[in-house]
């Protein structure tokens, strides 16, 4: 060891010997050994020299590992700014595209569904269970609607991301049932005499209640409701042998009621509607329609007016969307890719006229 | 040390050559009033001297030898280490939202708040131990060291320092340690004296004498201490160094007992062989360790502004927190309580309609734990990790390490770092700081002719420059009009420069001085003989016989050999010998005496013996000279003489002193003129000068005045010093002058060009040292610190009022002094005309007091550089204290000694240079404690715990302790917070360390406040759309993970390897230095220009993730809207995870735009962080929903196949870091900053090759405004020299304009 250490410069030896002297201490970190050491004989001189390692961890010390330095000088500046641009407005072109392609019904029908005689006091009127909810709303289709159509009900002003409706839920007796019981965090909907509700809390009490038929013509558009929620909500988060026995059974009416005989992993409305959105403002699948509708075409929509959003003042809309690679229609990623990318441009050209008229002098 | 020469020396009784000091009268027990006081409270201590045994009880039992400077031990570390790291706002809020966490209505789970907390906390706290742990290793060493200790029957063996015990009895070799507080009973000499090194002490570097009592003398062996029983009453310990009262009995007699009997730990035994000792002081009890203070804990300006920042975040914090709060109360007042899907209760206090201001308070204490993003809880962690790993770095720097001592560079708080960028101030102690406490002989002046060479490095560098302007100049065209003219001169300045060097031809050390200007210090070259820098042929090799005044220079020669209280030692060499003195002064005299042919070879009592070199017959003959008087230096004479006889009986006065004390009273030669003029180009080279003279005196006068010296000596009482200065200067007149000697005191390598450097960057330079003015303004020059055309003030006290002694009378001295000052400086033409003030300690006593002060303040720090000479250790600490709170600038203090320790840990920054000392602890030794098993163990264990990023560095912190292990840390350099091998190296640590450090911590902590307000706001934003009613969007594991994980790395890259420029442009650049000082990267503009920034990320992020997901309906209002192509639509968990996402990827984007100077590491942990995201959220997914809750799938179901998530991410990042992006753009091509100026010639390659020049004139541009150091000095040469010219050019202008044909030839009309 020590005559390998003669050998180098004596700072470099000095700094081996420090591992060296780690090697003695038996303090073997950094599996330094005299075998690391390579002796490269190139004709009659021989010249120790450091494993890639050693030399590693030496720059590393003295701060001098290689490094790259870019320094932004006016021609990368100007390079960058052209380059964002050549990039963002194509991107901006083709969302934008995609987004155009897309075509949207949207139909608000919470006020025009109540009759007339009940408009001054909504509240009443959908409280009253006695008085038929059923009501017709006819949609005319503007331009081809290729199949899959997704039908949405879309509520605003609902506060779906309220803390205290948020954690209203029990995901584990959901999954697992009766078996647990610790519902404490499904307060104030945990428990009807004495056992759990299942599902417990807030959300699921409140389930969306309208149905929407659809009508094309003389006959009646299939609606497939199968499918609507995510794949690894009804595998993995609802359970197959659940049932929601005691739902709504109690003193205080919420929303929806649900079939004690399916499983809950089967009732998607509910898994649709636990997934709480994140805005007060909200889309949520429905169904899907497995048919073409052409321009032109009238949907006649009998909704079942049920679920109270006239208490704090909410509306109620049927969308009837066909979805792009983008999903839904939304001009604003187009929007802004594309100002991004002009105004980059625009900006590498200024300072590209700046650089022309006073150049840097070094 | 051979038996030979000890033998020699026993036959001198020491005592007997100091001859005031065997005349001195022993104390008395009454003559000492401390002596009465023994037995009272105070002085009650019982020491049996060699009866250790007594003192394993009470009430005789004293504490162990074994001393501990830790802070913690096992049972006192977690409560205290709690209670430090507890102290800090910061981690006070976190532990408080800790607790709050556990409550139901905290946002968080609580180990998401608890686990960073404990990590945070735990790394503080683990940081602490391995220092503590250091201190302990550090301890034990010194504790474990051995001495010999008597164990009974005359036997002594080797013991353990901490095994000692009081009345133990020991044997200090020489050259050792003392091991505690020993009271001196014996030693190699008969009349029992020692000598003694304090530096550690005092920073004294004369040796001090020690005397032991009489009656202990005859203890001279081993086998004396068989029998040997005694007992000593004496005081309590006390930190007070210079007073000890005691007695000692022996054999039923009393004996009193003096400081001077006292040893004290951490002291040397020197130039004794060795010395017996009973220990009376142990461990905790010894002086030294009584007198030690723990180093206050210090704080760097960019920390305490970073509290600041923390502040602003923190009222930022309540902001919003009271924005949730009453937008919370309100809706909950107003509309909640229609929301019938909520359901809500009376019987829930957060939300309660009728309550709204309770609620809403409640909302408050939540909301604070919420938007606690915003206070980086990581920050402090990851400085502290930055810091340890800087220092660590820095203390690996291989150009920071020293060869000679074997030492390198030692961070001992890391906590200073950049502090270390931004210093303003450095004040500096001389001895064994800036100079080696080396005397070299350099030159001399023998009957008015100069020996030893004239041009000074000053002189030589500038002519070395002006050669290169003329080249340039010749090459030149468009400054063809007074081309002509200068070339004559400059040819003509440079040939007389090089007819200078012809005339000192065959010096060997010229040719290599002129090579390299940048070689300043070493240009002498290293000399062949320690202590001996001479080059002369005309008196080198015995050529001195061919003088024409041989007379004078055999006197000159003599004076040296014979003038001095030095002895010689056996030499390496077969005929040199190496002599032993009382100051380093005389040991160079004595070797160079010895060069020229005089060697002085032995000392008995009363004859001193020459081998002298004879010009009658070219041989070297032995010659006996009788020593028959010595007078001793004292301060108020400062001259010492000999009187000795020689062979024919002539008796001579051989005198040698400072110069104004050896010519005032000479009876005038014809040289006298020559040689003052020697003296002051001596004195402007920074040499120290001693002036030599002789008397020869006649048998009836000699006696005459002995019978009157003698009496004089043996006088008792008060008068007796004035008495013997009076006998003294009776016999010292009418001198003859010999010449002057010229002594170099020895600066350390490379200190003018460190001290040129600092300069450079802008640093002014005070000199505090306890020496006298004369050398203190010597060291001035040779440093550079002063410089010929400088306006000196000396500040002094006058002689009447300094007699006078009344406080009024003094100020009003000094006030005067200053007010004329100030006039002159007002006068003067030129404003930037350099100052310098030389203050001597008494009166800056009188300055610094409170009411004077605010007028020599201003003064000094106005001046270019100040030197205070005379200065007591306290001053240095007051004078330290009043400048760092006077000026408001950083000041550094660097010193040595122990006299520097308050100045040191008074200073923002304390540098101690760990000096020449205690280098021969045995290097087996530490490997047996390094090798015991346990230890690194436990330091394994606990680097394991700080992070796995540690572990890489592990192993070079235990090399550094090793190494550390090896090294006696000097006393200035236990209070240091940095300790320097050399003085040297302090412009590296400052220029390349302090400035990038500076850098690193302020870019990082800016970023750090960005990163936060970035990420915490977004969930500030969502409040608004959640009514504010307090949802998280995250995930509570993304939020741990944040700062851990996803974001810490690549700043601590940043902090640790960041580089604005390399290291050799720092050093090359040293204005950029000023960048730290006028700290204009830590700006409140820069501060609140981050903030903004946070600010403008955190809305593009948040509103682009809300467009993206929403659709836009004709109404104006947006609903959520389908995901991707199956129509499903986003949640919660969603929006959460694709914000996140955009948060990650441009915190870590916006550091890569940051950082200027990637190496693979930065790229790793950048992109890797990016990369561990997206590894994360796939895992965080695949585990099953029990644990993963909401996040199960996330990326691999929803957000993976959707491609509005990744085009979100890319439009993001871009628009986010738009506005920075511009801002760099602008400021680089339009504003740009001296590090952006070079960072783009660096690139461009402009540093190199054709462009030299460009790259020159920057350097020259960077350098303008220095008024000290060597350069500027240069320059200033350069300026006179090219004024001269002018001047001759215009006169030659105007002799040729004034003459009658120019004069036709102009006014006759044409």
């Amino acid at each position: 060891m020590r005559q390998i250490g003669v050998c180098l410069s004596p700072k470099v030896s000095l700094w081996f010997e420090n591992l060296s002297s780690s090697l003695l201490l038996g303090l073997n970190l950094m599996e330094v050994d005299g075998g690391r050491i390579l002796k490269v004989s190139s004709g009659a001189q021989s010249i120790p020299r450091h494993s890639r390692k050693h030399k590693a961890f030496y720059q590393f010390t003295q701060q001098s590992l290689p490094a790259c330095k870019p320094v932004l000088t006016p021609a990368w500046v100007i390079t960058t700014f052209l380059l964002m641009g050549v990039i963002f407005i194509p991107i901006g072109l083709i969302t934008l595209h995609a987004s155009e392609n897309v075509v949207e019904i949207v139909d608000r029908y919470d006020t025009e569904c109540v009759p007339e005689a009940f408009r001054s006091n909504k509240v009443a009127y959908i409280k009253d269970n006695s008085i038929p909810k059923n009501c017709s709303r006819y949609l005319k289709v503007y331009k081809h609607m290729k199949a899959p159509i997704n039908i949405y009900y879309q509520l605003d002003n609902y506060f779906q991301n309220h803390r205290r409706y948020v954690k209203s839920k029990n995901d584990r007796q959901l999954l697992h049932g009766l078996g647990y019981n610790d519902t404490g965090s499904c307060k104030p909907e945990e428990s009807n005499n004495g056992l759990p509700i299942v599902p417990c809390g807030l959300i699921a009490w409140s389930l969306f209640n309208d149905t929407y038929t659809l009508i094309r013509g003389r006959s009646e558009l299939k609606v497939n409701r199968k499918n609507i929620a995510w794949k690894s909500d009804r595998d993995h988060k609802f359970g197959k042998s659940v049932y929601p026995f005691n739902f709504q059974n109690g003193t205080l009416m919420g929303g929806g009621k649900l079939h004690p005989r399916i499983p809950l992993s089967d009732q998607e409305d509910l898994i649709v509607w636990m997934r709480t959105a994140a805005l007060p403002s909200f889309r949520k699948l429905y169904g899907r329609i497995e048919e073409d509708l052409n321009a032109d075409d009238v949907v006649v929509v009998n909704v079942t007016n049920n679920y109270n959003t006239y208490s704090f003042g909410g509306k109620k809309k049927l969308i009837l969307s066909t979805t792009g690679w983008l999903g839904g229609k939304n001009n604003f990623l187009g929007l802004a890719c594309t100002s991004v990318g002009s105004s980059s441009i625009f900006i590498s050209i200024v300072f590209l006229l700046l650089h022309m008229k006073n150049p840097r002098i070094l | 040390m051979s038996g030979s020469s000890g033998r020699r020396k026993r036959k001198i009784r020491w005592s007997k050559l100091y001859s005031y000091g065997c005349f001195r009268p022993p104390h008395t027990l009454d003559s000492d009033p401390g002596q009465q006081l023994l037995g009272q409270p105070g002085f009650s201590r019982v020491v049996f001297c060699n009866e250790p045994q007594l003192h394993k009880a009470k009430p005789y039992k004293y504490p162990k030898n074994y001393v501990s400077t830790t802070k913690y031990n096992i049972v006192t570390f977690l409560p205290k280490a709690l209670f430090e790291q507890f102290r800090r706002v910061a981690n006070l809020y976190f532990l408080l939202a800790a607790v709050l966490s556990l409550n139901s209505f905290a946002p968080f789970n609580p180990i998401s708040l608890i686990a960073p907390l404990v990590f945070v906390v735990g790394v503080s706290m683990i940081k602490e131990a391995v220092e503590d742990w250091h201190r302990f290793l550090q301890d034990l060493n010194v504790n474990s060291r051995t001495v010999r200790a008597h164990v009974g029957g005359g036997l002594f063996v080797e013991k353990t320092w901490q095994g000692l015990c009081v009345g133990d009895v020991v044997k200090v070799n020489k050259n050792e340690y003392f091991p505690s507080d020993l009271l001196l009973l014996s030693s190699s000499f008969e009349d029992g004296i020692c000598y003694v090194e304090t530096m550690n002490l005092d920073g004294e570097t004369n040796l001090k004498v020690k005397r032991s009592s009489e009656a202990t003398l005859d203890l001279a062996n081993d086998q004396a201490f068989s029998e040997f029983k005694a007992t000593i009453l004496c005081e309590d310990p006390n930190p007070h160094l210079y007073t000890f009262v005691g007695n000692l009995e022996l054999n039923c007699v009393t004996h009193p007992l003096c400081p001077a009997t006292l040893l004290l730990r951490d002291s040397k035994l020197r130039n004794t062989d060795y010395i017996y000792g009973v220990v009376i002081f142990s461990g905790p009890d010894t002086k030294a360790v009584r007198n030690s203070t723990r180093s206050p804990s210090k704080r760097s300006r960019i920390e305490r502004k970073m509290d600041l920042v923390i502040y602003l975040l923190f009222s930022m914090l309540l902001l919003i927190s009271l924005i949730t709060s009453t937008g919370f109360a309100v809706i909950l007042k107003s509309q909640m309580a229609k929301w019938w899907y909520l359901s809500l209760q009376d019987d829930d206090l957060l939300f309660k309609p009728l309550k709204p201001g309770v609620s809403g308070f409640l909302q408050f204490v939540r909301a604070l734990i919420l938007y606690g993003y915003l206070i980086p809880i990581s920050l402090y962690v990851s400085i502290e990790v930055v810091k340890v790993l800087q220092a660590m770095l820095i203390n690996k720097d291989i150009e920071l390490y020293d060869e000679v001592t074997c030492k390198s560079v030692q961070t001992r708080t890391s906590n200073l770092n950049e502090e270390l960028g931004q210093v303003e101030m450095i004040l500096t102690d001389k001895t064994g700081t800036l100079t080696c406490n080396q005397m070299e002989f350099r030159k001399c002046s023998i009957a008015g002719a100069s020996y030893g060479g004239n041009i000074n490095n000053i002189d030589r560098a500038a002519s070395k420059r002006m050669n290169v302007e003329v080249e340039s100049y010749r090459f030149s065209m468009d400054e063809f009009e007074t081309q002509c003219q200068s070339f004559e001169m400059f040819d003509f300045s440079v040939a007389d420069v090089s007819t200078k060097k012809a005339a000192l031809a065959g010096q060997k050390h010229m040719q290599n001085s002129s090579a390299d200007c940048s070689r300043i210090s070493s240009a002498e070259g290293e000399p062949a003989i320690k202590g001996f820098n001479f080059w002369d042929d005309r008196l080198m090799n015995r050529k001195w016989v061919y003088r024409s005044n041989l007379f004078d220079v055999t006197m000159f020669f003599r004076v040296m050999a014979l003038c001095h209280t030095g002895i010689p030692v056996d030499g390496d060499q077969a005929h040199k010998l190496k002599y032993e003195a009382e100051s380093p002064e005389e040991v160079s005299f004595l070797i160079a005496a010895q060069e020229f042919g005089f060697q002085f070879f032995q000392r008995s009592q009363s004859v001193m013996y020459l081998k002298e070199f004879d010009p009658s017959s070219g041989k070297m003959v032995e010659r006996k000279y009788k020593l028959l008087n010595l007078l001793e230096f004292c301060s108020a004479r400062k001259r010492m003489s000999v009187i000795v006889s020689n062979e024919d009986d002539e008796i001579f006065l051989l005198c040698k002193g400072a110069d104004k004390y050896v010519i005032f009273i000479n009876n005038g030669r014809s040289y006298q003129q020559a040689t003052t003029l020697h003296l002051s180009d001596y004195a402007e080279d920074g040499f120290r000068t001693l002036a030599f003279a002789y008397r020869k005196l006649d048998a009836v006068e000699y006696e005459k005045w002995n019978s009157i010296f003698t009496e004089a000596k043996t006088t008792v009482g008060p008068e007796r010093e004035e008495v013997l200065i009076e006998a003294s200067e009776m016999i010292e007149k009418d001198l003859i002058l010999l010449g002057v000697a010229a002594i170099e005191d020895k600066l350390q390598k490379g200190v003018p060009e460190c001290i040129d450097k600092l300069a450079q960057a802008g640093m002014k330079i005070w000199l505090l040292t306890g020496d006298k003015k004369e050398t203190a303004i010597n060291i001035g020059f040779s440093c550079s610190l002063l410089r010929e055309d400088m306006k000196q003030f000396h500040l002094i006290l006058g002689k009447e009022s300094a007699a006078s002694n009344r406080l009024k009378e003094m100020k009003e001295d000094i006030l005067n002094q200053l007010e004329g000052f100030q006039k002159v400086k007002s006068e003067e033409s030129n404003k930037d005309a350099p100052l310098a003030l030389i203050v001597d300690g008494k009166a800056l006593e009188i300055a610094l007091r409170s009411d004077v002060k605010d007028q020599f303040l201003p003064l000094a720090v106005d001046c270019a550089s100040v030197i205070c000479c005379r200065v007591s250790p306290k001053q240095k600490a007051l004078i330290t204290r009043l400048v760092k709170e006077h000026t408001g600038k950083t000041t550094l203090a660097i010193g040595d000694g122990a006299n520097d320790v308050g100045m040191i840990q008074e200073a923002d920054i304390g540098v101690g240079i760990s000096g020449m000392e205690g280098m021969q602890v045995s290097f087996e030794h530490d490997l047996r404690i390094a090798r015991q098993p346990t230890y690194s163990l436990i330091i394994l264990f606990s680097f394991s715990l700080v992070s796995k990023m540690l572990m890489l560095f592990k192993y070079s912190f235990l090399l550094r302790h090793y190494k550390h292990l090896l090294l006696k840390i000097a006393q200035a350099v236990m209070a240091s917070d940095i300790s320097l091998p050399q003085f040297r190296f302090l412009g590296r640590l400052l220029i390349v360390h302090g400035h990038w450090c500076y850098k690193r911590i302020s870019k990082m902590i800016l970023y750090f406040v960005y990163k936060n307000i970035a990420f915490g706001l977004t969930l500030f934003y969502y409040e608004v759309y959640t009514s504010f009613s307090g949802e998280v969007l995250y995930d509570d594991w993304y939020m741990a993970l944040f700062n851990v994980i996803l974001t810490s790395l690549p700043v601590i890259s940043l902090g640790v390897l960041e580089q604005d420029v390399s290291s050799e442009v720092c050093l090359k650049f040293p204005a950029l230095y000023q960048q730290g000082q006028k700290n204009i990267y830590f700006t409140w503009s820069r501060i609140i220009g981050w903030i903004l920034n946070g600010i403008v990320a955190s809305l593009v992020i948040f509103l682009a993730n809300i467009c993206t997901l929403s659709t836009f309906n004709k109404d104006g209002s947006f609903a959520e809207k389908a995901f991707a192509k199956d129509g499903n639509v986003a949640d919660i968990t969603h929006l959460g995870a694709m914000t996140y996402t955009c948060i990650i990827w441009t915190v870590n984007c916006q550091i890569s735009l940051i950082i200027t100077h990637f190496t693979w590491i930065q790229h790793l942990f950048i992109w890797g962080s990016i990369i561990i995201w997206y590894i994360f959220l796939f895992i965080y997914g695949a585990l099953p929903p029990d644990i993963s809750k909401r996040g199960f799938r996330v990326l691999s179901e929803a957000l993976g196949p959707a491609p509005i998530y990744w085009l979100v991410t890319l439009l993001v990042v871009v628009v986010a870091l738009l506005p920075y992006f511009i801002h760099i753009a602008i400021q680089r091509s339009f504003y740009p900053l001296d590090d952006h100026v070079i960072q783009e010639m660096k690139y461009c390659r402009k540093d190199i090759g054709k462009n030299n020049l460009i790259w020159e004139r920057e350097q020259n541009n960077s350098v303008m405004m220095t008024q000290i150091g060597f350069s500027a000095r240069v320059d200033a040469r350069i300026r006179i020299m090219k004024e001269n010219l002018n001047q001759k050019g215009q006169l030659i202008y105007r002799s040729v304009t004034s003459s009658p044909i120019f004069r036709s030839l102009t006014s006759s009309p044409i």
